[in-house]
């Protein structure tokens, strides 16, 4: 419940603030949402599986979101440009598969 | 499963900026690209055009309005010099009509006058031969002496604008010490006159600064009146 509600805190703190992502950052900010994303989803089938613990938690949203980041500025560096495509496809499918997880759990199908 | 306090903030802070990051990147992205991006080729390629249009526009605009700061200032320059020489103008008739007072190098003309030997006329002819050498400025026993002030007789005296003046009398006038001390000298002029009257001693004394008041009260003009241009 207490992440719920923070979450729905940075938003309107965000909201409030009116806070603008530099040009130049929003492939990198985009990469790192998705990937956050991914991780809150994770982080909530863990919970229902009860295996979640906070500190694997916060260290894999870190260290995702900072590897993404990362990879994808290494491939504008190389000219790989289509690299976030990738991150996005793997985290993609990644989401489907926690939020399948989530719902067999739920729903106990 | 493992609930620690320290944990739990944790995660309420990665939540936390897991929103604020999601909506200002919503929202960055929005108005960067989105409005753009639903637009069709020949939707485009107006908004182009009409943009260059109003960028067009905007340029003759500054070029307009910098013209018009030229003229502006220009103008306000022409009246910065109308007024800094009305100004001067300003001063100058002040300093002439004795309504402030001033300070400069003059001359002290110390007339001593033990006898009572001398009448007003000599006053008159010592300052007119001040004016004529130059003085801007005079005094007789500190009172100013401005456009329109008169010496006249008095029972037992001289009067300077009706207050009594006593000798000796110490005529002060600011201007070029050495043109006026020449003035003075001159073979036939003030102080000669003077000297010759009975008992009368005269001193020419030059001051490196010396200040002199205003008069005590404006004059007051009853009859005259400028004519308007």
């Amino acid at each position: 419940m207490i992440p719920l509600i923070s979450l729905v805190i940075g938003a309107v703190v965000a909201i409030l603030l009116h806070p603008t992502v530099p040009q130049n950052l929003t492939p990198y900010v985009a990469i790192a949402v998705v990937v956050a994303i991914d991780s809150a989803f994770g982080g909530f089938r863990s919970y229902l599986e009860r295996t979640f613990n906070d500190r694997v938690f916060v260290l894999a949203f870190v260290t995702n979101a900072a590897l993404a980041v990362f990879l994808v500025w290494v491939g504008d560096q190389l000219g790989v440009s289509d690299f976030s495509t990738a991150i996005v496809v793997v985290f993609g499918i990644r989401i489907f598969q926690n939020l399948a997880a989530i719902r067999r759990r739920v729903f106990g199908g | 499963m493992r609930t620690s306090l320290f944990g739990k903030i944790l995660v309420a802070v990665v939540a936390a900026l897991l929103g604020f990051v999601l909506v200002s990147q919503f929202r960055g992205q929005r108005r960067f690209s989105r409005q753009l991006q639903a637009e069709s080729e020949t939707d485009l390629a107006r908004i182009l055009s009409s943009l260059n249009t109003e960028a067009d526009s905007l340029r003759d605009e500054i070029a307009s309005l910098r013209l018009q700061l030229q003229d502006v200032q220009t103008s306000s320059r022409r009246d910065d010099a109308a007024a800094k020489s009305a100004q001067d103008q300003l001063m100058q008739l002040q300093v002439l009509s004795g309504t402030v007072p001033v300070h400069g190098p003059g001359v002290a003309v110390n007339v001593d006058d033990p006898e009572r030997s001398l009448r007003y006329d000599a006053l008159i002819d010592l300052v007119q031969e001040l004016r004529d050498a130059g003085a801007e400025a005079l005094a007789v026993n500190g009172q100013r002496v401005g456009a329109a002030s008169a010496f006249s007789p008095q029972p037992g005296g001289i009067a300077l604008d009706g207050s009594p003046l006593h000798a000796p009398y110490r005529v002060v006038a600011i201007g070029d010490p050495a043109t006026l001390e020449t003035g003075l000298q001159i073979r036939g002029g003030a102080v000669e006159t003077l000297s010759a009257a009975r008992g009368v001693h005269v001193a020419i004394e030059r001051l490196p600064d010396t200040t002199l008041p205003a008069l005590p009260r404006p004059p007051t003009l009853r009859a005259a009146h400028p004519v308007a241009s």
